[in-house]
């Protein structure tokens, strides 16, 4: 409890900051989402900490509000107990009154609607869309998981990337320093030359496949029938740096 | 027993190539249990095989002749046992194989090194030493020295 109502309270500071900078969208986001959770369960103090959303909403006038205000919204009804009401609400005078009531009067009704429902299928309002947008780029408890998930994920795509090159050069005479890709054609044995992959994707020199299908109309490597036309010219890159 | 008729023509640039890669990878690493005696002529390999040990043949030793046709690789070479061939239900006593990759199913990605493994295999799968149960008569039509890659073989036995 202490915690939170710690929390709370730098909120209020945040907020204040936050219009007073009025400069970092992420500050004010994250701001925001205090500013709800920071509000009371009864029906009064949630419209003030609804009014708190609505002020801040109309300080981000770009599709960052989209992602902002459900989150918000969310976290609130997901925080299951509710803090009696703050000063946060008292504390920012300096947003014009004019600005904070208008907005709150057209938000509070849908909220209120969304908050109430009770399995009722309020398909058509837009807090029900809202909420699928989740936005990654602030890490919140909200979106926490969805963090972990992007950073497990990038370290995985990098080994399977650098795998097989490392096979390769490891392959590859392991006394020569250089890094090029040199491929021996199985059926001169010796360098390859104008790389041909089969439609069974065995490779070879160009010379040599088509020697090897004119005499056996067959894949040299796995048999499969092959015609003079179930070949193609493949082009590897010589290079396999990093 | 050998079937001594040279092989008519020269090899081609492709196959010398080829064959000197062969050769040179032989020398760095031979397959185990053979011996290439070393000869100047490039077109025949004279190779000795050992019985694998734990085998029917362990501790004997034979030898396989390998010529090679002037369009080696795309062609297969006639591999033949010279002197006393094994006596396997699918070597016959004139030295010929009954071995498909020698014949039908060869590919030009197959080397001396191959065969020669897997005419060992061959060998070293066998549970009786016997002849193919039709070896007099083939051996009989083969008199003048035939090639057995003019023979029309039937490959029936995937198990020795």
């Amino acid at each position: 409890m202490a915690t939170r109502s710690g929390r709370s309270r730098k909120s209020t500071e945040d907020i204040v900051e936050t219009i007073k900078g009025a400069s970092n969208r992420r500050m004010a986001r994250s701001s925001s989402n205090r500013a709800v959770l920071s509000a009371g369960n009864s029906p009064r103090t949630r419209s003030a900490g609804q009014q708190v959303v609505a002020a801040i909403v109309i300080e981000d006038d770009d599709d960052d509000v989209q992602a902002s205000s459900p989150r918000a919204f969310a976290q609130a009804r997901s925080s299951g107990r509710r803090r009696p009401p703050t000063a946060s609400g008292v504390q920012i005078p300096e947003v014009s009154l004019g600005l904070r009531l208008g907005p709150a009067d057209s938000f509070s009704p849908a909220m209120r609607a969304h908050r109430n429902r009770a399995g009722g299928p309020i398909v058509a309002t837009p807090p029900i869309r809202r909420p699928l947008t989740i936005d990654l780029t602030s890490p919140s408890a909200a979106n926490d998981d969805c963090v972990i998930v992007r950073e497990s994920k990038a370290p995985q795509v990098v080994k399977r990337k650098i795998a097989p090159a490392v096979l390769v050069e490891g392959g590859e005479q392991a006394g020569q320093a250089s890094k090029e890709l040199k491929l021996t054609c199985p059926i001169c044995l010796d360098e390859m030359k104008e790389e041909t992959s089969t439609i069974c994707g065995h490779v070879f020199c160009r010379g040599c496949i088509q020697g090897a299908i004119a005499a056996q109309r067959k894949c040299p490597t796995c048999r499969k029938r092959l015609t003079s036309r179930s070949t193609h010219r493949i082009y590897l890159t010589a290079k396999l740096g990093s | 027993m050998s079937t001594s008729t040279p092989p008519q023509k020269t090899l081609s640039r492709i196959a010398a190539n080829r064959l000197q890669k062969e050769l040179s990878e032989w020398q760095i690493n031979p397959p185990a249990g053979f011996k290439h005696r070393v000869t100047d002529n490039l077109q025949r390999w004279i190779i000795e095989v050992n019985g694998a040990p734990g085998t029917l043949y362990s501790c004997e030793q034979y030898q396989l002749q390998v010529d090679f046709p002037e369009n080696y690789p795309m062609e297969a070479p006639q591999v033949i046992f010279i002197q006393q061939p094994p006596c396997h239900p699918h070597i016959y006593s004139n030295g010929h194989i009954c071995l498909d990759i020698l014949y039908d199913s060869w590919s030009p990605a197959m080397t001396v090194s191959s065969i020669c493994i897997s005419i060992l295999s061959m060998l070293s799968s066998a549970t009786q030493k016997a002849r193919p149960p039709d070896n007099d008569r083939y051996v009989r039509n083969c008199r003048n020295g035939r090639s057995p890659k003019e023979t029309r073989w039937w490959f029936h036995d995937d198990k020795v």
